[in-house]
C-alpha cells in the first residue's frame, strides 16, 4: 500500500507541473493582428465613442469656462476659473489635451484599417468619417493651443509642434475630403456630407476664408431638410430640424458626457452637483422677449442655472456639434454688415427679437458676435470667438497671453520636442 | 498527584504541536530509531523533529555528547530513553510531549525520607517573565513525591522531609531548586528563562527550523489574551508590535483598507503589501470593497483573529527569498491552532465594549457671532478691493445669522455616537495519539462612531490531522469566514461624512421646522446635508471567504519525507449601495450599485524533505512545485428609478442605466528549493532559491529566479565562550525577490478590447498598447543582526540592518499623448532602503511585582535612486518623485508669510488680487508669478522613526499592560484644514485662525486675512498645511484578573480571566487634527495626505476568558 500512495503522490506532484498553462489570454480584448476589415462596423463605433469620451465632459463647455460665461458655485467672478484653469498643471487642460490625442489615435488607427477596404460605398464613408474627426480633433486642439503636433498617421515618435497655418490647411483639406467622402445622413448622430459641410464652413470662417464660408454655410441654409427650430425641440431630446450632428452620449453606451450635472443643484428637480452657475454677464444678457431665454438659463430660489441640458444627475444629453444656426450666423458674419444683416435678421427674428441695423463692419461683427453669445451659449463657442476677433482681452479682461491655453506640464515633461506656450 | 496539561505556559508546547501536524510528522506513540555512534543530544533532536518530543533539562543533567548506539523498532519512549539515558542518575517525567530530565536523588535520600519529621504542606505560586507558569513540575528534592502548579501557577505539596528543597522545572525555563527553611508560605517562586533548553521551532516557508538555526530576519508575534486589542485583520495587530513593520489605515472606520509596509515601501506600483500566507495558502491581495465610497475595505478583516496561534513576519529578502515573485514586501505568515494530544480543551471568550470618536476637542471650530464677524468682515475687505459702494452693482451685502439666537448646532455630535461591541467566540482543542482537532466558532457585532456604521462577522474553523498509518498522515485546515460591513462615506468622497458634517457653518442646522431636510449646495445649506446622507443611504459590503488546505504526508525511507498538498483561497464580495430618491445622489429616482465578485485562486503544490545528520553536521534540505491559478470574475449593475425607498433590489428598478462584467486569469507556477547545513549549531549555513514562471508576462521573460544565503554563527557555542549567563549570535543574509503586483493580468499584450459601444452598436477600439519588454521588479537585500541576550534572558536584544535596493521598479512611464495613451507600465528606476530594527526584552522585579517589557524601534530612509532622468516629477497634486529624494516626498509651495502693505505684493499677484493681509509664498524662479513652478521638494510622510513599547506587570492573579506605540518625524499634509481656513468662504472656520487673523500691518505673519471671493491665493497647496505628525499614543491599557484556582474548581471550569481594556486612551502629539495616523491614500506615491477621516476609535471594553 505504501508503494501506491507515494507512487500516487509522485504522479500528483508531476501531475502539478504544467506550463503550457501559463499562457492565458484576456476576456474582453483580441489581438491587434487578429482585428482587420471583417471588423470595420465595430471599429467605426468604437471610433465614434473614442472621439465622443476622451476629451471628457468639460471639453465640450471649455470654451464657455474659458469665456467667462460661467462662474464657480459660491463664486461670483468667472476670472478665479479662467486663473484656474491657465495653469500647466491644471487636470483639466492635461486631461482634453491627453484625449484629443487619444482619440486621433484611435482615429488613425481605423483609418489605417479602413484604406485596406474594397472600393465602395463602406469605404468611402469610412474614409470619410476618419477624415471629417481628424479634423474635428486637430481643429479642437489647433484652437486651444495653437501649434500643436500633427497626426497623420500614428507614430511613436517624440513629434514636435507643427505651425498652426499648417495644422489648419490640413483641416481645411481633411474637411474636403470628408465632404466628397461621405453620404446623406444616416442620423444626427452619425457623420453625413452635411455635418462636413458645416464644419467645413466654421472652419472656412476661422481661417478667413470668408466667400466658401458663406457659400458652405447657405448651401446648407438653403437645404430644406434643414430648418430653424424651436430650443424646446433642439434641447430638449428630441434634437428637431435645426441639428445637422450630435454626438449622442447616451446613457446606455455607457457614456461618461455627463454636462447636465454641473449646471443643477440638489433643490432643482433636475438635481445635480452645481458646480458652475451662468455669470452675472450671461444672468442679464436675455431680453424677455428672447424665446432662447427659458431654455438657455433659469432661475431657483436665487440660485441661477445654465438651462441646455436638461437630464441632470441621472445622465447625459447629446452634445450638438453643428446646427443649423450656426449657419447663419457664420453666414451673416462672412458675408459681413453689406450681404450679412438679412441672415442674421433672420435668425433674430426666428428668436423672438426685433431686427438690428449695424451701420458699420465693426459693429456688426460685434452684433454677430453678441449674436453667437446669445445662441451658442454652452455649446463651446465663446472663448474662440473672442480669441479669434481679438476681443479676448479687452471683454474678458484677460492676459495676452492667456488667449492660448497652456500645454500641459506632463507633456513637456514626456516629449523633449514640445515647447510651452508664452508666458506659461 | 494531580495532573494538569501545562495551558498558560503553553505557547511553546502549542508550536510544538503544530509543528508535528502541519510541516512535521505526527507524533507517533511507537517509535523507531537506529542510529550507531551518535550523541545523546542528537537522539534528543531526532526524537524532537520526527516525533515532536521536546525536552527541559538543566545544562549538565547528562552528558548530551555521549556516544550511543540505538537500534529500536516500535518502542515508547520511555523505552527509547532508558536506552540513551541508561547509566546516567536522572529520572525523567513525560508530560504529553514534554520530557523533563532532572537528576535522580540518591538512595541515602530515601532512607532520610523515612526518617523525616512530620509532615507538612508547602504551598506556592510559579511564575516566570509572562505570569504564572501552569504546568510547572514541582518536586520535593531528593523524593519522588511532587505535583503540578494549576493554571495559576498554584501549587501545595505535602512533605515529612525536614528542610525540604523544591525542584522547580518546566520546559523553556531553568530549574530553580528552592530551599523551603522558614520561610513564609506561600512562596512566591520566579523562574527564569532557560537558554540550555532545545529551542522552539520558528514557522519558516515550507517548513519550520529550530530558533537557532534560524539565519534571517524572522519576527515572530503571538497573539494572546495579554496583548489582545480590537482589531480586524492580522495587519491591524501588529500595529507597533514588530519592528521594521508600519500598519497605516485610511481611518478609523471598522474594517477600513490598511497598508503594511515592512522596512519601507520598496515599489513604485501601488501595491507595497506583503505577501500573506495563512497556513501555507497564500492569500490573494485584493480589495475588500468594490465601489469606492471614498475609501476601500480591507479584504483580510474577514479572517478570525483567535483562530490564530502565531504570526511569523519575513522581514529579509533570505527569509522572504523563498516566496520569490510575491517577497519584495515581505511575507506574513499565519498559523492557526492545531489540536493537541491530551486532555481535551474548551475555551469561552466574551466581551463587549463601547467606541468612542476620540479626542474631539483637538479641533476647536469657530462658533456663529465669531463665523459671522469674520465673513462680513471678508466682505468689507471685498467690496473695499473692488471698489464698491453701497449703490454698485455686484456690491456685496453683509449677512446675520438666519436662525437668530438659537443655538449653534453639534454638527459632529449629529452623525457620531458611542458604538457598542460584542465579541464572543468559542473553541475546542482536543486529540489523541492519531487524530487531532481544532474547532472554532467566533461571532463579533461592533458599530462604529459614525451612525449606520457597523459590522457582524461570523467565523468558523475546523482543523483536523489524522495518522493513517505509521508513514501516512492526511490533515486538513478550513475555515469559513463572512464579514457584512454597513459602511459610511470615507473622506474621498463628495458625500464625506465627516467633512460634510464639521465643514457646516455653525448656525446651520439639518432639518427645517417642517421636518424636511435642508439641501446641500444651496444657501441655506452650504455642504452635503450628511444626517440625509446617513439616513437616505444603504451601503453593504459583504465578504465571504473560504480557505481550505487538504494535505497528506508520508515518510518513504529514513529522513525522505513528501508532502502534497491542495488548497484554495477562494472569495465572494457582494458590494450594495443605494441611493433611495430622497438622497443627493439619487440620480434617475433612487439608484442601486451592486457589484458582484467570485475569485477562486486553486493551489497544488508538492514537496519532498531530506534530513541527514553526519557526526556534527546536519543537513537539512527541501525541494518542491507547486502551481497556482486565479479567476476573478466580476459584474455589476448600475439601477435606477424605483417607486419608493423601501423597493431595495435591482430587479424593481425601471431604468438599468449600466452594466458591466470581466473575467481575468492569472496563473504562477514554481520550482524551490532550501539546503540548510549547520555543524555542532555553531555554524549554520542557509540557502533558499525558487523560479516563478508567471503568466504576466510575455514567453521570453516569463521565469524570474529568486535565490538567497545566509550565514549565522552561534558565538556562545564556541568552546571560547565563558559568559554563562549571556548568548550571542550573530546573522548575515543576502536574497533577491521579485514583486510583480503591480501588473495588470494582460498587461504585456496590446489588446483591441470591446465595450466602445455607440448607438447601443457594439464598438472596439485600441485598448491598450501592452509592454513586450515588461519585465519582474527586482529587489536585491543584504541583512546584517545579532541576538544577544543577557543575565540568563532577563535581557533580550535583537539587531538587523539592512540595505535592500529595488531596480526594474514596475512604473507607470508618463507617456507624451501623441503617442495615444498617457502612461505605459514599465521597468523604470531603482530606489534604495536602509534601515535599522532594535527590539528589547526585559524582565526585572519590582518588590513583589514583575515587569515585562517589549519595546522596538525602527529607522527607514527611502531613496529613489534613478528614474527617467533628474527632472521632478510632480505626483498627484502635493507630491513629487525625483532622483536622491524619498519617495513621497511633498512638493509644495512655501509659506513666507504674510503681506503686510499692498506694495509688497508683486504686480502679476496684485492684478490676480492678492493684497496685503494675503499670503506670502516663495516665488522660486523669481519671475514675479506664484505659481506651480515655485513648488518645492518638502518633507517626508514616513517616519525617522517609529515603533511600540508593551509593558506587562503582574502580581498574583493581577495583570496590567500598558502598550504605546509612537512616530516621529513623519509630516502630514494636512487637506482637511484647507477648508476651515479659508476665511471669507462659505464653510466652518477654525476659531484659531478667526482669533489670530490679519487686521492691519504688523498684526500677524501667520494668519491671513478675511476675503470674499478672492480667497483662492490663501488656499493653495503650501506648506502653511503640512504639519508635524510625530506622536506618542497610549494604545492599549488592560487590566486582568486570573480568578484564584479554589473559586474556578468550585464551578467546575479550569481558568476564569476577567479583563478591562482601554484603546486609543491618549494622544500626545503637535499634530493639529484628531488622529496623525490617517493617510487618505495609502499608495506611497502619495502617502501622508490627510483628509477628514474618521480617527481610530476610543475603546473602552470588558471581558471574560473562560477555559473548561
Amino acid at each position: 500500500m505504501k508503494r501506491i500512495v507515494i507512487t500516487i503522490l509522485s504522479a500528483l506532484m508531476a501531475a502539478t507541473s504544467c506550463m503550457s498553462l501559463l499562457e492565458l489570454d484576456p476576456h474582453n480584448g483580441v489581438s491587434p493582428s487578429s482585428v482587420g476589415t471583417g471588423d470595420i462596423e465595430a471599429l467605426r463605433n468604437g471610433m465614434y465613442k473614442c472621439v465622443q469620451e476622451n476629451p471628457g465632459t468639460r471639453s465640450y463647455i471649455m470654451f464657455d469656462l474659458w469665456g467667462g460665461c460661467l462662474t464657480a458655485k459660491q463664486s461670483t467672478n468667472y476670472m478665479d476659473l479662467i486663473n484656474s484653469y491657465a495653469s500647466s498643471l491644471n487636470s483639466e487642460i492635461e486631461s482634453q489635451w491627453q484625449g484629443y490625442y487619444k482619440a486621433l489615435m484611435q482615429v488613425n488607427n481605423v483609418f489605417s484599417i479602413a484604406k485596406g477596404l474594397p472600393e465602395g460605398d463602406l469605404r468611402n464613408k469610412v474614409l470619410g468619417e476618419c477624415h471629417y474627426f481628424r479634423a474635428w480633433l486637430h481643429l479642437c486642439l489647433v484652437t486651444r493651443w495653437g501649434d500643436v503636433p500633427l497626426m497623420r498617421e500614428n507614430t511613436d515618435e517624440k513629434v514636435p509642434r507643427t505651425p498652426a497655418g499648417e495644422v489648419w490647411s490640413f483641416i481645411y483639406e481633411e474637411l474636403g475630403l470628408a465632404v466628397d467622402l461621405l453620404g446623406t445622413p444616416e442620423s444626427v448622430y452619425y457623420l453625413s456630407r452635411d455635418a462636413a459641410v458645416a464644419l467645413k464652413a466654421r472652419v472656412a470662417l476661422y481661417m478667413g476664408l470668408k466667400d466658401e464660408a458663406a457659400t458652405l454655410a447657405e448651401s446648407l441654409i438653403s437645404d430644406a431638410r434643414y430648418g430653424l427650430d424651436k430650443f424646446e425641440n433642439t434641447f430638449r431630446g428630441a434634437l428637431g430640424k435645426e441639428v445637422i450632428f450630435a454626438f449622442a452620449c447616451r446613457t446606455a453606451d455607457n457614456s461618461k458626457i455627463a454636462i447636465s450635472t454641473l449646471f443643477y443643484s440638489y433643490n432643482h428637480p433636475n438635481s445635480g452637483s452645481y458646480v458652475y452657475a451662468p455669470s452675472a454677464e450671461v444672468m442679464g444678457m436675455y431680453s424677455d422677449d428672447d424665446l432662447r431665454k427659458e431654455i438657455s438659463v433659469t432661475t431657483l430660489d436665487n440660485l441661477n442655472f445654465i438651462n441646455k441640458y436638461p437630464s441632470g444627475q441621472t445622465g447625459t444629453d447629446p452634445v450638438v456639434i453643428s446646427r443649423l444656426a450656426e449657419m447663419y450666423l457664420v453666414s451673416a458674419e462672412a458675408q459681413g454688415v453689406e450681404k450679412g444683416g438679412a441672415r442674421l435678421n433672420d435668425l433674430r427674428k426666428a428668436r423672438g427679437l426685433r431686427p438690428v441695423y449695424p451701420s458699420t463692419e465693426a459693429a456688426f461683427i460685434d452684433a454677430v458676435l453678441q449674436e453667437r453669445h446669445l445662441e451658442l451659449l454652452c455649446e463651446g463657442h465663446r472663448w474662440y470667438d473672442l480669441v479669434r476677433l481679438g476681443k479676448a482681452e479687452s471683454l474678458l479682461g484677460i492676459q495676452p497671453h492667456m488667449t492660448l491655453m497652456p500645454i500641459p506640464a506632463s507633456e513637456i515633461q514626456a516629449n523633449g520636442n514640445i515647447k510651452q506656450n508664452k508666458d506659461y | 498527584m494531580r495532573y494538569k496539561i501545562p495551558l498558560k505556559r503553553a505557547g511553546a508546547a502549542l508550536v510544538w504541536f503544530l509543528i508535528s501536524c502541519v510541516t512535521l510528522p505526527l507524533a507517533a506513540q511507537n517509535i523507531s530509531l537506529r542510529a550507531r555512534d551518535i550523541t545523546v543530544l542528537e537522539v534528543m533532536e531526532r526524537l524532537q523533529k520526527d516525533y515532536g518530543y521536546s525536552f527541559s533539562m538543566e545544562a549538565g543533567t547528562v552528558d548530551v555528547n555521549r556516544k550511543v548506539s540505538i537500534s529500536e523498532r516500535n518502542v515508547d519512549i520511555r523505552t527509547v530513553l532508558d536506552r540513551i539515558f541508561g547509566g546516567e542518575d536522572v529520572v525523567y517525567t513525560i508530560d504529553g510531549k514534554i520530557v523533563s530530565v532532572t537528576v535522580a536523588q540518591k538512595p541515602q535520600a530515601r532512607e532520610e525520607q523515612r526518617q523525616g519529621p512530620a509532615e507538612r504542606v508547602i504551598t506556592g505560586t510559579v511564575s516566570d517573565a509572562s505570569g504564572p507558569v501552569a504546568g510547572a513540575s514541582v518536586v520535593i528534592k531528593g523524593t519522588s513525591t511532587g505535583t503540578y502548579a494549576d493554571l495559576g501557577g498554584r501549587f501545595s505539596v505535602k512533605t515529612s522531609k525536614a528542610n525540604p528543597v523544591l525542584v522547580v522545572s518546566f520546559m523553556g525555563l531553568k530549574t530553580t531548586e528552592v530551599e523551603v527553611g522558614n520561610r513564609t508560605l506561600p512562596l512566591d517562586i520566579i523562574m527564569e528563562n532557560d537558554e540550555n533548553v532545545l529551542d522552539e521551532l520558528v514557522i519558516v516557508g515550507y517548513g519550520a527550523q529550530r530558533k537557532g538555526l534560524i539565519t534571517n530576519a524572522i519576527s515572530q508575534f503571538k497573539p494572546g489574551e495579554d496583548n489582545a486589542r480590537t482589531a480586524l485583520s492580522p495587519s491591524e495587530l501588529l500595529q507597533g508590535r514588530v519592528a521594521g513593520v508600519n500598519v497605516s489605515t485610511t481611518s478609523g472606520n471598522l474594517g477600513t483598507a490598511e497598508k503594511m509596509s515592512i522596512r519601507g515601501s520598496s515599489s513604485l506600483s501601488a501595491s507595497n503589501e506583503p505577501l500573506y500566507v495563512v497556513d501555507g495558502i497564500p492569500l490573494n491581495n485584493v480589495t475588500g470593497s468594490l465601489y469606492s465610497l471614498g475609501e476601500d475595505l480591507s479584504s483580510l478583516s474577514v479572517l478570525n483573529l483567535t483562530d490564530i496561534e502565531s504570526i511569523e513576519v519575513l522581514k529579509d529578502a533570505a527569509s522572504a527569498a523563498i516566496y520569490g515573485s510575491r517577497a519584495t514586501n515581505g511575507v506574513v505568515l499565519i498559523t492557526t491552532k492545531q489540536g493537541r494530544e491530551g486532555r481535551s480543551e474548551v475555551k469561552v471568550n466574551y466581551s463587549m465594549g463601547v467606541n468612542q470618536f476620540p479626542n474631539r476637542n483637538r479641533i476647536r471650530y469657530a462658533d456663529s457671532a465669531s463665523w459671522i464677524e469674520v465673513y462680513n468682515e471678508g466682505i468689507d475687505n471685498y467690496n473695499r478691493q473692488m471698489g464698491y459702494t453701497r449703490e454698485s452693482q455686484g456690491y456685496i451685502q453683509h449677512i446675520r445669522n438666519p436662525f437668530g439666537n438659537l443655538p449653534d448646532t453639534d454638527w459632529l455630535g449629529v452623525i457620531t455616537r458611542l458604538g457598542q461591541a460584542h465579541n464572543a467566540d468559542v473553541s475546542f482543542t482536543g486529540g489523541t495519539s492519531k487524530t487531532k482537532v481544532y474547532l472554532g466558532a467566533n461571532f463579533a457585532y461592533q458599530e462604529g462612531v459614525i451612525k449606520t456604521n457597523d459590522i457582524q462577522k461570523i467565523n468558523l474553523r475546523a482543523n483536523l490531522s489524522h495518522k493513517v498509518t505509521k508513514w501516512l498522515e492526511v490533515g486538513g485546515n478550513m475555515s469559513g469566514n463572512y464579514l457584512k460591513n454597513n459602511r459610511v462615506p470615507g473622506a474621498s468622497i463628495g458625500s464625506t461624512i465627516i467633512g460634510r458634517a464639521v465643514e457646516q457653518r455653525p448656525f446651520d442646522r439639518p432639518f427645517k421646522p417642517s421636518g424636511a431636510y435642508f439641501l446641500g449646495g444651496t444657501d441655506e445649506l452650504s455642504r452635503h446635508n450628511p444626517v440625509q446622507i446617513l439616513t437616505e443611504e444603504t451601503s453593504t459590503v459583504t465578504n465571504y471567504r473560504f480557505l481550505a488546505a487538504l494535505w497528506a504526508q508520508a515518510s518513504i525511507v529514513d529522513g525522505l519525507k513528501m508532502r502534497v498538498s491542495f488548497s484554495t483561497d477562494d472569495a465572494y464580495t457582494f458590494d450594495y449601495l443605494y441611493y433611495n430618491e430622497n438622497h443627493p445622489y439619487k440620480e434617475d429616482n433612487g439608484r442601486i450599485i451592486e457589484k458582484n465578485r467570485f475569485f477562486m485562486s486553486n493551489l497544488v503544490e508538492a514537496f519532498l524533505t531530506y534530513d541527514k545528520t553526519w557526526g556534527d553536521l546536519s543537513l537539512g534540505t527541501m525541494a518542491g512545485h507547486s502551481f497556482q491559478k486565479t479567476s476573478t470574475r466580476n459584474n455589476s449593475i448600475d439601477a435606477q428609478n424605483f417607486p419608493s425607498p423601501s423597493f431595495d433590489t435591482v430587479g424593481v428598478a425601471a431604468n438599468i442605466a449600466g452594466v458591466s462584467g470581466g473575467l481575468s486569469e492569472y496563473a504562477l507556477e514554481s520550482f524551490f528549493g532550501r539546503v540548510n547545513l549547520s555543524w555542532k549549531d555553531r555554524y549554520i549555513l542557509n540557502t533558499t532559491i525558487r523560479a516563478d514562471g508567471s503568466s504576466r508576462f510575455p514567453k521570453g521573460g516569463r521565469w524570474g529566479f529568486f535565490p538567497s544565503v545566509s550565514l549565522g554563527w552561534n558565538v556562545a557555542k564556541e568552546p571560547f565562550w565563558h559568559f554563562k549567563a549571556a548568548d550571542l549570535k550573530l546573522r548575515l543574509s543576502y536574497g533577491k525577490t521579485g514583486n510583480q503586483d503591480g501588473i495588470s493580468n494582460y498587461g504585456y499584450k496590446p489588446l483591441i478590447g470591446g465595450g466602445f459601444n455607440y448607438l447601443g452598436e457594439s464598438g472596439i477600439a485600441v485598448s491598450s498598447k501592452g509592454n513586450p519588454d515588461l519585465s519582474w521588479e527586482m529587489a536585491d537585500q543584504y541583512d546584517f543582526g545579532f541576538d544577544f541576550t543577557l543575565f540568563k534572558g532577563k535581557i533580550e536584544m535583537i539587531f538587523d540592518t539592512y540595505l535592500k535596493n529595488t531596480r526594474n521598479l514596475l512604473y507607470d512611464m508618463p507617456m507624451h499623448s501623441t503617442t495615444g495613451q498617457t502612461q505605459k507600465l514599465a521597468n523604470i528606476g531603482s530606489m534604495r532602503n536602509y534601515g535599522v530594527e532594535f527590539t528589547l526584552n526585559t524582565h526585572a522585579d519590582l518588590g513583589p511585582v514583575h515587569w515585562a517589557s517589549s519595546f522596538n524601534i525602527t529607522h527607514n530612509r527611502n531613496t529613489l535612486t534613478s528614474l527617467l532622468g533628474n527632472d521632478i516629477v510632480s505626483i498627484g497634486s502635493n507630491h513629487a518623485l525625483q532622483v536622491g529624494k524619498e519617495v513621497g516626498s511633498f512638493y509644495l509651495l512655501r509659506f513666507d508669510g504674510i503681506y503686510q502693505y499692498d506694495g509688497e505684493v508683486p504686480d502679476a499677484e496684485y492684478d490676480m488680487g492678492v493684497r496685503a493681509g494675503d499670503i506670502k509664498y516663495y516665488d522660486l524662479n523669481g519671475d514675479g508669478l506664484i505659481n506651480d513652478d515655485d513648488r518645492i521638494i518638502t518633507g517626508s510622510p514616513n517616519p525617522v522613526i517609529s515603533g511600540g513599547w508593551s509593558n506587562t506587570f503582574s502580581w498574583k492573579g493581577l495583570n496590567l499592560n500598558v502598550f504605546f506605540t509612537y512616530s516621529q518625524g513623519a509630516e502630514i499634509y494636512a487637506t482637511w484644514l484647507m477648508g476651515p481656513t479659508r476665511m471669507g468662504n462659505y464653510q466652518a472656520l477654525l476659531q484659531e485662525w478667526c482669533d489670530n487673523r490679519w487686521t492691519g500691518p504688523g498684526s500677524t505673519d501667520k494668519y491671513p486675512r478675511s476675503i470674499y471671493s478672492f480667497h483662492g491665493n490663501n488656499n493653495r497647496s503650501s506648506t502653511k498645511y503640512l504639519v508635524d505628525g510625530s506622536f506618542i499614543k497610549v494604545k492599549s491599557v488592560t487590566l486582568s484578573y486570573t480568578l484564584p484556582s479554589k473559586w474556578t474548581d468550585a464551578v467546575r471550569m479550569r481558568s476564569v480571566r476577567v479583563y478591562v481594556q482601554g484603546e486609543n486612551l491618549a494622544l500626545i502629539s503637535r499634530y493639529p487634527g484628531w488622529d496623525p495616523e490617517m493617510s487618505t491614500s495609502l499608495d506611497p506615491q502619495l502617502f501622508g495626505v490627510a483628509n477628514y477621516g474618521v480617527p481610530s476609535p476610543r475603546v473602552y471594553k470588558a471581558g471574560v476568558n473562560i477555559t473548561f
